[in-house]
């Protein structure tokens, strides 16, 4: 097991910049996820990682060791780094059996057969396939089929694993329930873990560290919570969890509590901001479900209440969507324990100042 | 879905009556024929039977075959095997033109690849062993075509790209993923092409082999050039013997062709379930990224050598001995403007001979378009009962439609004669019962060719011009028909020129004023008219050239139909 570091990675498909010099640090044992949508240079910067694209600049170490230097012209092929992959497809090979695919990565060690055979079997144990060696990957359920792409990546215990979106080919439930065992796998092994996704629960679900990417830059690096709750920028708040921007300007000084008023739409809004000149622009953004909404008026001492007038609404099991009108600003709100609101119906909905956050 | 009229299901019945007779009825006579003494006979005996078994030949033919047909396929899986991985896998240059390798079997059909290389591999005065004689300044031929070696030799290079077409596709469309896993695994270029990459394309390259297999059995004309001239006699050479001796021997004929269709419809089998599991090892699921090529570094230029000499020798080296041998006004003199000569040219078309030369040119022509015509018409419904019919019969079809895949030319000729030499038909001896063998033997190809245009029409199209109110009748001809044209022409001109240049079936069944092309080459060959043979291959050529650029255009012109 080792840290991993990229530094200053590029890399270039004609005009296009896929990635532009991104860094990344993975402490030892530590599971970072590249969130990001598609073409964002996610995929681009694992491969790299692995070996199986060559970067155009900047370099990439496991451990001290140096295994990728587009400056100094080092380019260790992807079968000297000593890494496990599991990839989107899994690449299980058809023609050998579970047990064979498994023990593939030792035999390539030279690794005694007498040692093989109990490695296997505890990889397969590991990720609940026992009795299972005999099969072959068409005989296996996709769930099962992930499973050895697992065994098969971690038996001869690599350095770091890469895991490229290996749970999308899953359908819902099994997604799921892969989620929460492959971050247990991985807690129990111990092992650095980078890991690509687009899907922002499953980054929330298993990081350590998420690195929200997009047009092959990081737009925000920090923990599942910091990245929800604190987006850096309008990206990252659109992308992780839905959002509602509002267009403000400042409007006053702050209050005792710290609080100043922001205008936003002829509606003011208190908000936790510090450091701005009265009437400069700003973007709120605000969580759906962090308004509440009631059919009743609140009462007085609630702030930031505003009254809105519903457009449509829509029952999505446990929660009720409410698209409204607040002037001229277009809010999404997560109603709960709300009757079935009829569009034009005139509701009420509050925020709290510290729940609403500063994009730009 | 809508309804289908009932007439759909009788046009299906239909169908499926006509295929079942044109493909099983010969087959029931040729069972037959094996165990009655003549096509008069009512008796039943196995003598037949047990005279071929106990022939004297038929030790040394077996042995023959035995050895041609597993070497043959053996040679052919080294030869396409590496040219596959070649073009699939490496950064060879010129991979563009290796790949032409694939249509090499088109252009040079087995009968003009045999007439050139016995006239470059004769060890007096073949051009591969004058040349030899003089680079190596010897008295001594550097080999002798015509031997078990060289017919062997002759067989590969016609072959081998069967194997290299089935193992290239597998390459290209395996999934990078497997390759990628390996590298990732621990596994250098080397391990991973001999652990993963060879044995996934396993399936597709035993369906090549089998295929080829079941080729070198049918194959007549290398057998009968290179193997006769060489005193070497296989099962369809020998086949031949008994049909043209006198008397000819139909009922042992017909006994001695029983156990090559068991062993190709064993191998046929044998390829089918092959393919199905290549299809298994290399369908690409999910995203994926191109494969790195490997980087051969200076040994691409050994794999850009072998690719050179295979061309070379299979198809370089026998046009131009047609070349020289059409232009060149005496064999061995040295290929210069001052030997330049027309002579042959004019000679064969207008001399003596000329006559039934212009007959056979005739007679294939004719045969060629009627049979295509016919042969595309019924394999265009065919196809698309096998494709998009629900009905439970579409199995039948399509199985019964594939069956002559496994027939022997020489063996379809047999069955033929036994089946349309009687009452009501009495066709031996005529154009006709030549007609019916082409059509049926060539079926197959014509069903591929469409079910494969037909596959790539979304059924959408179809639906929603039923849904807009078209009966069954206007969408197959409105809609279906329209979007299929480019494959069935496809198939039409692929059936027009496997019949021009047939040889096997035509050589047991053609009589005077009935020959063909491939007979009259024969023949010619026979009275060693060495010019008039390379006239008349390099027809062949030329005709099998134009008709691979046409089907190449027209395939083209596909994209532009708005088929995808």
């Amino acid at each position: 097991m080792q840290e991993v570091r990229v530094e200053n990675l590029v890399k270039r498909f004609g005009d296009v910049t896929a990635v532009d010099s991104i860094s990344v640090e993975v402490p030892k044992g530590m599971l970072l996820t590249l969130l990001g949508p598609s073409g964002c240079g996610k995929t681009t910067t694992l491969n790299m990682i692995a070996g199986f694209e060559d970067p155009d600049g900047g370099d990439v170490f496991v451990g001290n060791k140096l295994i990728s230097s587009a400056e100094q012209n080092i380019l260790l092929p992807a079968h000297q780094r000593n890494l496990g992959m599991v990839f989107q497809s899994y690449g299980l090979w058809p023609h050998l059996s579970v047990r064979d695919n498994v023990a593939f990565g030792l035999q390539m060690r030279k690794v005694p057969k007498s040692e093989i055979t109990p490695a296997v079997e505890r990889a397969l144990g590991l990720v609940r396939l026992e009795g299972l060696g005999d099969r072959y990957p068409s005989q296996l359920s996709g769930g099962q089929q992930q499973r050895v792409a697992f065994a098969r990546a971690l038996v001869y215990e690599p350095d770091v694993l890469l895991l490229d979106e290996p749970l999308s080919n899953l359908d819902a439930a099994l997604r799921e329930e892969m989620r929460l065992e492959l971050k247990e796998l991985q807690t129990e092994t111990g092992i650095t873990t980078i890991f690509v996704t687009h899907d922002q629960v499953e980054a929330m679900v298993m990081s350590d560290v998420i690195v929200v990417m997009n047009h092959g830059v990081i737009e925000q690096m920090g923990t599942p919570r910091d990245i929800y709750q604190y987006p850096a920028n309008q990206f990252v708040a659109g992308f992780v969890g839905i959002s509602n921007f509002l267009n403000g300007k400042i409007a006053g000084n702050a209050d005792g509590n710290g609080l100043t008023p922001v205008t936003v739409g002829g509606e003011t809004l208190l908000c936790e901001i510090t450091g701005r000149a009265i009437d400069s622009e700003v973007a709120l953004s605000i969580r759906p479900e962090d308004w509440i909404a009631t059919v009743e008026p609140p009462a007085d001492n609630v702030t930031n209440t505003l009254k809105c007038e519903v457009e449509k609404a829509v029952y999505m099991g446990g929660v009720l969507e409410i698209w409204l009108k607040a002037n001229d600003q277009q809010i999404r709100v997560h109603g709960h324990r709300l009757p079935m609101l009829e569009s034009g119906t005139s509701i009420y909905i509050s925020v709290d100042p510290s729940l609403i956050k500063i994009v730009s | 879905m809508f309804r289908i009229p009932s007439t759909v299901r009788l046009l299906e019945w239909g169908c499926l009556l006509v295929i079942g007779f044109l493909v099983l009825y010969p087959l029931f006579w040729l069972l037959l024929g094996s165990v009655t003494p003549n096509p008069a006979s009512p008796e039943y005996t196995l003598d037949a039977f047990v005279a071929i078994y106990n022939a004297e030949y038929m030790g040394e033919v077996l042995r023959n075959t035995a050895v041609m047909s597993v070497g043959v396929t053996v040679l052919s899986v080294m030869i396409g095997v590496p040219l596959a991985w070649i073009v699939g896998r490496t950064d060879t240059p010129f991979k563009d033109y290796i790949s032409m390798i694939a249509i090499i079997p088109f252009i040079m059909p087995p009968i003009v690849v045999a007439v050139a290389w016995s006239y470059l591999g004769t060890p007096k005065v073949g051009f591969v062993n004058l040349f030899w004689k003089w680079l190596a300044d010897t008295k001594e031929p550097l080999f002798d075509i015509f031997t078990m070696e060289g017919l062997i030799f002759v067989m590969a290079l016609s072959l081998a790209p069967y194997v290299f077409i089935f193992t290239v596709t597998a390459f290209k469309n395996m999934d990078p993923t497997l390759e990628n896993a390996a590298h990732i695994s621990g596994a250098n270029q080397w391990q991973t092409t001999f652990r993963i990459t060879i044995p996934l394309a396993g399936p597709a390259i035993l369906s090549g082999a089998l295929l080829v297999f079941i080729q070198s059995l049918e194959i007549f004309a290398i057998p009968a050039t290179i193997g006769v001239s060489g005193g070497i006699y296989v099962f369809a050479t020998q086949l031949w013997r008994m049909m043209i001796g006198i008397p000819p021997n139909f009922s042992h004929a017909a006994a001695m062709a029983i156990p090559i269709l068991i062993i190709c419809g064993l191998a046929l089998w044998g390829q089918t379930k092959a393919l199905g599991r290549s299809a298994k090892y290399t369908t690409i699921g999910g995203k994926s990224f191109q494969p790195r090529l490997i980087r051969l570094g200076r040994l691409k230029y050994v794999a850009l050598a072998f690719a050179g000499v295979y061309l070379l020798v299979s198809a370089i080296l026998p046009l131009l001995t047609l070349i020289y041998g059409t232009f060149i006004s005496n064999r061995g003199r040295p290929p210069t403007l001052e030997f330049l000569t027309f002579d042959h040219l004019v000679e064969m078309l207008t001399g003596d001979g000329g006559d039934v030369i212009w007959r056979s040119i005739g007679n294939s022509l004719f045969l060629s378009f009627t049979g295509a015509t016919i042969g595309i018409v019924l394999a265009a419904i065919v196809a698309y009962f096998v494709v998009r019919s629900k009905w439970r019969g579409r199995a039948t079809l399509d199985f019964l439609a594939l069956i002559p895949v496994a027939i022997p030319g020489a063996v379809i000729a047999i069955a033929m004669m036994w089946a349309y030499i009687r009452e009501p038909f009495n066709l031996y001896h005529t154009i006709w019962i030549i007609l019916l063998a082409y059509v049926t033997r060539f079926l197959p190809f014509g069903v591929k060719a469409v079910a494969n245009a037909v596959t790539q029409i979304h059924e959408e199209l179809e639906r929603a011009a039923a849904v807009s109110g078209a009966n069954w009748f206007t969408v197959f001809w409105k809609v279906l028909v329209p979007l299929a044209m480019p494959g069935i022409v496809a198939g039409w001109i692929i059936l027009f020129v496997s019949m021009m240049r047939e040889l096997s079936a035509s050589i047991m069944l053609f009589s005077s004023n009935n020959e063909v092309i491939g007979t009259i080459l024969i023949q010619l060959y026979d009275e060693g008219l060495f010019s008039h043979v390379c006239i008349l291959s390099l027809i062949i050529v030329i005709l099998s050239l134009g008709s691979v650029a046409l089907v190449r255009w027209i395939t083209k012109q596909k994209d532009v139909g708005g088929l995808n």
